[in-house]
């Protein structure tokens, strides 16, 4: 454990009467503060276990106690934990947000894994021997020796039916599920069609309603039978939750309304032409003369709304092959 | 076509950085010492430890410093180093009677056993701002000092004990006015909310941690929403004392009991009648039940407003008469929120990126637009069709009628 | 106890709650000869015990008693919303010739509760106990059958507007909300909710108490309807006689969490043997 001399050598720092520290001082620092991963050996085999089980009772909710980190709860804290009790130093790390590997929130957790890991960090989905994720499965179908990490921010499907956790758990436990189902049925006949946008609730293997995390509709095919593990940390509500591979996951529908994605056909990314990806809309500045771009309310011609693939990287690779 | 680039996360998250060092500096002003903070931002300092549930003041006085003075991001860093350090010992139970206190008082009775101590408070001072404090300098601080401490050794009593007092809920114990805590429950082994997962219903030890560490505005809102109206509690307060508390562990090598250090820390007992449902037992013997609340470091409204709760807590999960109603009474409602680094952090978490989620909820809108549309045609269509059935006359015949069109445009 | 116990659907056989933690002079000291269902020595409510009738197929059995005499306990032991301590409640399904009973009590959680959806339908007095208000009438309906499996959104709205014209409800206000109904109208739809599986035995919970005269003499109406119509069982419980003698053949008269007085509704109403039947007859005729 090097926890103890860090210690140490942070309060002999702290009341040290010179506050004058070298540049060579700090980075002696940052080797040394923290265990590799940053939660200590104990945190990890516990996440560790749990993740065992919730492996063996696939889209089942469990329990574990959730380290503070250095990052907010609420932005990736569930995720983080995941991704920090499995690495090993040969481990190959892809962090996304949004689909995007250059997204401030993805930035900040790469760095935080980074700084206290040394990993070698990768923006290729095939590359990686970890993938974590916020809001999107990656459009390059992953394989049987990769694991997929989402973060998580409500964890429990029911929430939105019943807010008590005692009680929600017990509904689990009994497979009721009416509630829901009557509030997919309410959202037919409000707004013509099931109006969940994203984080679309699904059952796991007939047994346990499971919440997709705020992931679009786009992405909840990929889930079913697939190749590779999947992993789900929520850290601020505390619970982890898996898919193993190949696992039947199907999404709530009605025979007559049945499940569908947010695709329109015919609508293509206008960076490298897929109408096979999950899209975003992206505001283009009009560029004046000199090249740079000029805002609208300020000179005549205007920017345009376009659309580009939510997944970077596989964007740039079919670009890179076009 | 061209594109502005979409690389640039990194970049603009390191600058943002640079940022926050520079608004941090840009006054010029002389660097606050760490040793400053700790001395003059007591309180501060002290509600830092209390939320980053770690005492230990110079890291907490570096937390404000880090934080620039915001509470929460300073007890988040705190939590988040908290994660870092392993856990060498369990320290051993102790008893708030073994305080030295600096202050005790006790709103059920005038004369307390041991007197009632009122310490260091501003509770009565006018709060009318003290401009002089701007022209404090080290001559009249040392001034201060040796005037003080000249009359407190003038004035200071011989007898070593001084500073500890007998429990006012001790004797309200003796006198057979309070009931008696659930046997087995005190004996367990509290469990730890940091190492192991909670679930519900909680035991008592996972409320009073959760609470001790909840955020002061959180506690103080809840509290006082039970007590303002929201809830049937009406609690007097048994006894606050703040002072030095001594930590032991057992030496790991001979189980010796070893005190290792004290720590100053507040602690509030809040009593409450509670009626039975159960008439048989309200009718034997009525009693007032207990509140508890604790905090590091000098925190009085955090130790009342915990010990409220503790008590409305209390009194709702036994199924009491009292103590059902208002949302301070639903444990799962208190304890899942008053966490300031969970509440802030997910309250913030709206700043990150939702570009996918919302391009699906764009879709989402686009269809139920449809919808609505395709329902209030039909709609309309059956209006035009009942009114033709009873011959009257058109929707635009009726606007004709009372809003006539000269075939004018209006000014 | 009833001529044609060969025909039961539902049979409780000494079925009793408390609420306490019990001693050994509970039962001794409790019930209608001490007037009072609580225990003196250690304050234990007995809410009821001893409660053994039989429920005949397509037969209506009403249970009378002032409050606190233990009725509504009595209704949540048949809907299994409320752990009997003793006693068995024996089912009987009466569409398969040679099924045989199994004991409700004895079933666990899940099954009670697969079981309280498909074979059991209540109907509470007051409406939002049945229905979530915040769901339309159409959802509140289709509650039971989307947990039966239904998947089908046409079939269920389909189901749904049935359910409402044979409740004599407007099938036009399937997508209302309940806020928008009268008492009247939401007893109607609270049994249009209960009736949608189909189920083998209606609960009825003081269904027209609190309703105006005018109005709780059509909703007996509709009761007295489906009895015939569908021939289901029913329980009904109520302090009115008046109700119990529109709707029940038979009766079971509770005092103090005990059966003191059971038989034809007929004959307990113009010979009642025990003191306090022949109180609550002749205050009510």
């Amino acid at each position: 454990m090097k926890q103890p001399d860090s210690l140490k050598a942070l309060i002999t720092q702290l009341t040290a009467p010179s506050e004058e520290a070298t540049s060579s001082d700090r980075e002696q620092e940052e080797d040394t503060l923290y265990n590799f991963g940053f939660i200590d050996e104990d945190s990890k085999r516990e996440v560790r276990r749990k993740l065992l089980k919730a492996v063996a009772i696939p889209g089942h909710l469990v329990p574990f106690a959730s380290r503070d980190l250095p990052v907010a709860k609420g932005w990736g804290t569930g995720g983080l934990q995941i991704t920090l009790a499995l690495v090993k130093p040969d481990d190959t790390l892809k962090v996304i947000d949004q689909g995007d590997d250059d997204s401030v929130n993805a930035v900040n957790l790469r760095r935080f894994i980074q700084k206290t890991t040394n990993l070698q960090v990768t923006t290729d989905t095939l590359e990686a021997t970890i993938v974590q994720t916020r809001h999107r499965v990656p459009e390059e179908p992953l394989g049987e020796d990769q694991i997929l990490v989402l973060q998580v921010p409500m964890a429990d499907p029911l929430r939105w039916v019943e807010p008590s956790i005692e009680r929600s758990t017990e509904m689990h436990a009994e497979a009721d599920y009416a509630p829901i189902w009557v509030y997919m049925y309410e959202s037919v006949v409000r707004s013509g069609d099931v109006d969940i946008s994203s984080q679309y609730p699904v059952m796991v293997e007939e047994r346990y309603l499971m919440d997709t995390t705020p992931a679009p509709r786009y992405d909840v095919p990929a889930l079913h039978m697939s190749k590779t593990l999947y992993l789900y940390g929520a850290g601020r509500e505390k619970r982890i939750y898996a898919i193993p591979p190949y696992s039947r996951v199907a999404p709530l529908e009605f025979e007559d309304y049945p499940f569908k994605t947010e695709q329109k056909p015919g609508q293509a990314c206008e960076k490298c032409g897929s109408t096979a990806t999950y899209l975003t809309q992206h505001y283009i500045e009009a560029k004046s003369v000199d090249g740079t771009a000029s805002h609208s309310a300020t000179n005549g011609t205007e920017g345009y709304w376009a659309f580009f693939c939510s997944d970077t990287s596989y964007c740039n690779k079919r670009k890179k092959v076009i | 076509m061209g594109y502005v680039a979409t690389k640039g996360g990194t970049e603009a998250v390191l600058k943002a950085e640079q940022l926050v060092e520079y608004f941090r500096l840009r006054g010029e002003s002389e660097p606050i010492r760490i040793e400053q903070i700790q001395d003059q931002f007591r309180l501060a300092v002290d509600r830092a430890m209390g939320e980053g549930s770690l005492y230990a003041p110079a890291l907490a006085a570096l937390a404000l410093k880090q934080s620039e003075g915001d509470a929460v991001e300073a007890s988040f860093l705190l939590r988040a180093y908290r994660s870092t350090l392993p856990r060498l010992s369990y320290s051993l139970p102790t008893s708030g009677a073994r305080m030295r206190a600096i202050r005790r008082i006790s709103s059920t009775f005038k004369d307390i056993p041991g007197g009632q101590l009122l310490g260091p408070t501003r509770d009565y001072q006018p709060r009318l701002l003290n401009t002089l404090l701007n022209h404090e300098s080290s001559q009249t601080v040392r001034r201060y000092l040796a005037d003080f401490e000249a009359q407190v050794r003038q004035n200071s009593p011989s007898d070593g004990q001084v500073g500890y007092f007998p429990k006012v809920i001790e004797s309200m114990r003796a006198q057979g006015i309070m009931a008696e805590a659930e046997k087995g429950a005190e004996e367990e082994e509290p469990f730890d909310v940091t190492r192991k997962a909670i679930s519900f219903p909680a035991p008592r030890s996972v409320r009073l941690q959760i609470l001790t560490r909840g955020d002061n505005g959180s506690l103080l809102a809840f509290a006082y929403s039970s007590i303002r109206g929201y809830g049937d509690v009406h609690p007097t307060l048994g006894e606050m004392r703040v002072g030095y508390l001594p930590v032991e562990v057992n030496h790991p090598l001979t189980g010796e009991v070893v005190e290792i250090g004290e720590i100053l820390a507040t602690e509030c007992e809040m009593v409450s009648r509670v009626k039975s449902t159960n008439e048989a037992e309200e009718e034997s013997s009525p009693k007032f039940g207990l509140g508890y609340g604790f905090s590091f470091g000098h925190g009085e409204d955090k130790a009342v407003s915990m010990a409220i709760l503790d008590r409305v807590l209390s009194a709702s999960k036994a199924g009491k008469l009292h103590g059902q109603s208002g949302p301070a009474a639903n444990e799962e409602f208190v304890l899942l929120h008053v966490d300031a680094i969970e509440a802030s952090g997910f309250t913030a978490h709206y700043k990150l990126p939702h570009y996918v989620t919302f391009q699906a909820d764009i879709r989402v809108l686009e269809r139920a637009k449809d919808h609505a549309t395709a329902k209030s045609a039909e709609s309309a269509e059956k209006h035009r069709r009942f009114r033709q059935k009873l011959a009257l006359p058109t929707e635009a015949d009726e606007v004709e009628r009372i809003m006539p069109d000269n075939g004018e445009d209006e000014g | 106890m009833s001529d044609n116990s060969s025909k039961w659907v539902l049979r409780a056989s000494n079925l009793a709650r408390r609420y306490g933690s019990g001693c050994p002079y509970c039962t001794t000291l409790t019930g209608p000869d001490h007037d009072t269902n609580q225990c003196q020595v250690c304050g234990t409510v007995i809410a009821c015990s001893g409660i053994s009738f039989d429920l005949g197929e397509a037969e209506t059995l009403g249970i009378v008693g002032e409050s606190g005499s233990g009725k509504s306990t009595v209704m949540q032991l048949v809907n299994l919303s409320n752990p009997a301590d003793t006693g068995e409640l024996w089912y009987r399904s009466l569409g398969t010739s040679n099924a045989e009973p199994i004991n409700l009590l004895a079933l666990d959680k899940f099954a009670r509760r697969v079981f309280r959806n498909q074979q059991l339908g209540i109907v509470h007095q007051r409406p939002e106990l049945g229905l979530n208000m915040n769901f339309t009438v159409g959802g509140n309906v289709a509650e039971k059958l989307l947990m039966a499996g239904w998947r089908n959104v046409g079939q269920i709205r389909q189901r749904a507007s049935e359910l409402m014209q044979l409740t004599e409800l407007p099938p036009s206000r399937l997508d209302d909300d309940p806020h928008t109904f009268s008492g009247g109208m939401l007893q109607r739809v609270q049994i249009s909710k209960a009736l949608s599986s189909n189920p083998a035995v209606l609960l009825l919970d003081e269904v027209t108490t609190g309703l105006d005269l005018s109005v709780q003499a059509r909703v007996l109406d509709l009761i007295k309807r489906l009895q015939w119509e569908l021939r289901i069982a029913m329980l009904v419980v109520s302090h009115d006689l008046g109700v119990i003698k529109q709707l029940a053949s038979r009766t079971v008269v509770l005092k103090n969490g005990q059966m003191v007085e059971h038989g034809l509704t007929d004959q307990i109403l113009e010979d009642p043997q025990h003191p306090y039947t022949q109180l609550l007859v002749s205050s009510t005729l």
